[in-house]
């Protein structure tokens, strides 16, 4: 009884966080928008799937990173189908990523969106990009690792102490 | 002009337009836009086709949890009623890389293989089912995967021999559900494969052909000689490069296996891009696949010689970072190549074809595009003709004849 209103009320909390979690369309003028958003501020990019399990590896280690850096910009786009948004949205709450900046794919052609974003991407998955301050990126194919975002947190923190003075 | 001249004139131009409408009935597709719970071949997700030996377009697709087949005795302008393949409601998989697939034998029977999905990541279980009947119902689905374990069997490919063997391989995580549990590292899963020779009504146990294979990239199968199967897949080689493998499946086992590429590609992500390929004899194959290694980067093509255990005539056929999804088909003594790409905002799909068994190519060519989204591009043949088939949003289901210049559109 106890466990099935526990099962129950996770449930609940799962449907109501899903909900509130302001999964936007990310279509291929939204690079624009997130570089304007983000002016003279360093962000990290990622893009994932529900069907890669590289994704979820990556999602262990920027749920750390994100949990102890809470200041630092963290966007994820998913590029699965909009009508995957709900599974897109749990996955998002169970690595405890729902205070990140979260899209998904909008019904425009993957290649458009991927070919706005970066012209070398094929496709593979995890994606990111390492934004500076004056939004130059940098790019990387497969699971990020706690070693690189710790160097990119360092990298951030020296741009952030070079703004101040 | 005297009345019965006047009353000739009318009646021929009414005959003209009557023509008219008539071929445009019967030329253009039947598609306008997909209404609400409409099951159509043009609406339905991962359309699938194949010809029977008769000439006959099968084609599998699914909608509303449910896989459905049609067929069209027209190339493709009309199409059957739907008939569900699947008695119960069931999410099936129909990501590009992961569509249920359609095959008949030379008896006409037809059989239908696809992945559900089942609770859990990455999970999934093998299904198979056969009409007998000429594709008026289908037999209750079987599940292919023998283990009993909730756990992931996916990316199902199907092909069906000269001799009638039905052979489906899939990527299989038993093997790494096993190192896990024992608080070992596994690198990929596993492929194994079922073969039935009584044409579907049951199939052999489960064959392991290999471990560690890519996760999430579709495996290219074909019919090799009169009874055995060739199949390519993306392999974890060591150092973590994820290029291609190739073997033979028979009725009694795999070969063993042999690399197919050396592309160099180190990389933990995932390409969700499979190979393809089709048989030129007994030791020839012909390969397409996408690499974005150290030493190829994009499309390429080669020819795997099993004999020399070697692939040789390697192509770039497009290395743009938009190709995607290549295809490799031989028919009446040309070699086809068929892939998608993306310029100028629209997709495209082009071709090169060889007439030299792979030595010397066309340049691409622009077979046809679309605004805006698409399914991945196919190459099937009747016994005249080779066709590309391919799904856009915008166009539904089109069925191309490449080697009829003037027809295309």
């Amino acid at each position: 009884m106890i466990r099935s209103f526990l099962l129950c009320s996770v449930f609940l909390c799962q449907a109501s966080l899903a909900d509130k979690l302001p999964l936007q369309n990310w279509n291929s003028n939204s690079l624009q928008q997130l570089s304007a958003h983000y002016y003279r501020q360093p962000f990290l990019l990622v893009f994932w799937s529900l069907d890669c399990p590289a994704c979820y590896k990556e999602f262990e280690v920027l749920s750390h990173w994100k949990e102890n850096h809470p200041n630092s910009h963290l966007v994820i786009v998913s590029t699965d189908p909009l009508d995957m948004g709900d599974e897109v949205q749990n996955v998002l709450i169970e690595y405890q990523l729902t205070q990140s900046n979260v899209w998904i794919f909008a019904n425009e052609p993957s290649a458009k969106i991927r070919n706005s974003i970066d012209s070398t991407w094929f496709g593979e998955l995890p994606r990111s990009y390492f934004f500076d301050a004056q939004h130059q990126s940098h790019a990387h194919s497969g699971a990020l690792t706690s070693a690189q975002l710790k160097k990119w947190q360092s990298f951030i923190s020296d741009e952030i102490t070079k703004h101040e003075h | 002009m005297s009345n019965a001249n006047s009353q000739t004139i009318k009646l021929k131009a009414l005959g003209t337009l009557t023509l008219f409408l008539v071929l445009c009935f019967v030329l253009t597709p039947i598609y306008a836009s997909c209404e609400q719970d409409q099951i159509s071949v043009h609406c339905g997700k991962t359309p699938t086709s194949t010809f029977d030996q008769h000439g006959r377009l099968w084609t599998s697709f699914v909608q509303n949890k449910s896989v459905y087949i049609s067929y069209s005795d027209d190339k493709g302008i009309q199409h059957s009623s739907p008939v569900k393949v699947n008695q119960t409601p069931q999410t099936v998989y129909t990501n590009g890389e992961n569509r249920p697939k359609i095959r008949l034998d030379n008896k006409g029977n037809i059989f239908v293989s696809w992945t559900e999905k089942t609770p859990g990541r990455f999970t999934g279980d093998i299904r198979f089912a056969r009409s007998t009947d000429g594709g008026s119902h289908f037999e209750s689905q079987k599940k292919i995967n023998d283990d009993g374990l909730p756990i992931g069997h996916r990316f199902d490919a199907m092909t069906v021999t000269p001799s009638g063997l039905i052979y489906i391989a899939w990527l299989d995580k038993r093997d790494s559900a096993a190192a896990k549990e024992s608080g070992l590292d596994y690198a990929g899963i596993s492929l194994y494969y079922a073969v039935s020779s009584d044409h579907g009504a049951t199939f052999s146990p489960n064959v392991k052909v290999a471990e560690h294979t890519c996760e999430c990239c579709r495996i290219a199968i074909a019919s090799k000689g009169e009874s055995n199967a060739t199949v390519m897949w993306r392999h974890i080689f060591s150092g973590g490069m994820r290029d291609h493998a190739i073997t033979t499946l028979t009725p009694n086992g795999a070969s063993s296996i042999s690399r197919a590429t050396i592309d160099e590609w180190k990389t933990d992500a995932c390409p969700h891009h499979g190979p393809d390929i089709d048989n030129l004899s007994q030791h020839l194959t012909h390969l397409t696949w996408f690499s974005n290694g150290a030493l190829h980067k994009g499309i390429y093509y080669g020819v795997f010689q099993s004999n020399l255990n070697t692939t040789t005539n390697i192509i770039e056929v497009d290395t743009s970072p938009q190709a995607s999804h290549p295809q490799v088909k031989q028919f009446a003594n040309i070699v086809w190549l068929a892939w998608k790409t993306y310029e100028n905002n629209q997709s495209y799909i082009k071709i090169r074809k060889s007439l030299n068994n792979g030595a010397l190519w066309s340049k691409p060519e622009t077979i046809v595009s679309t605004l805006g989204n698409s399914d991945h591009p196919y190459l099937l043949s009747d016994t005249k003709n080779i066709f590309l088939a391919w799904q856009t949003e915008n166009e539904g289901l089109r069925l191309i004849p490449l080697d009829e210049p003037s027809v295309r559109q």
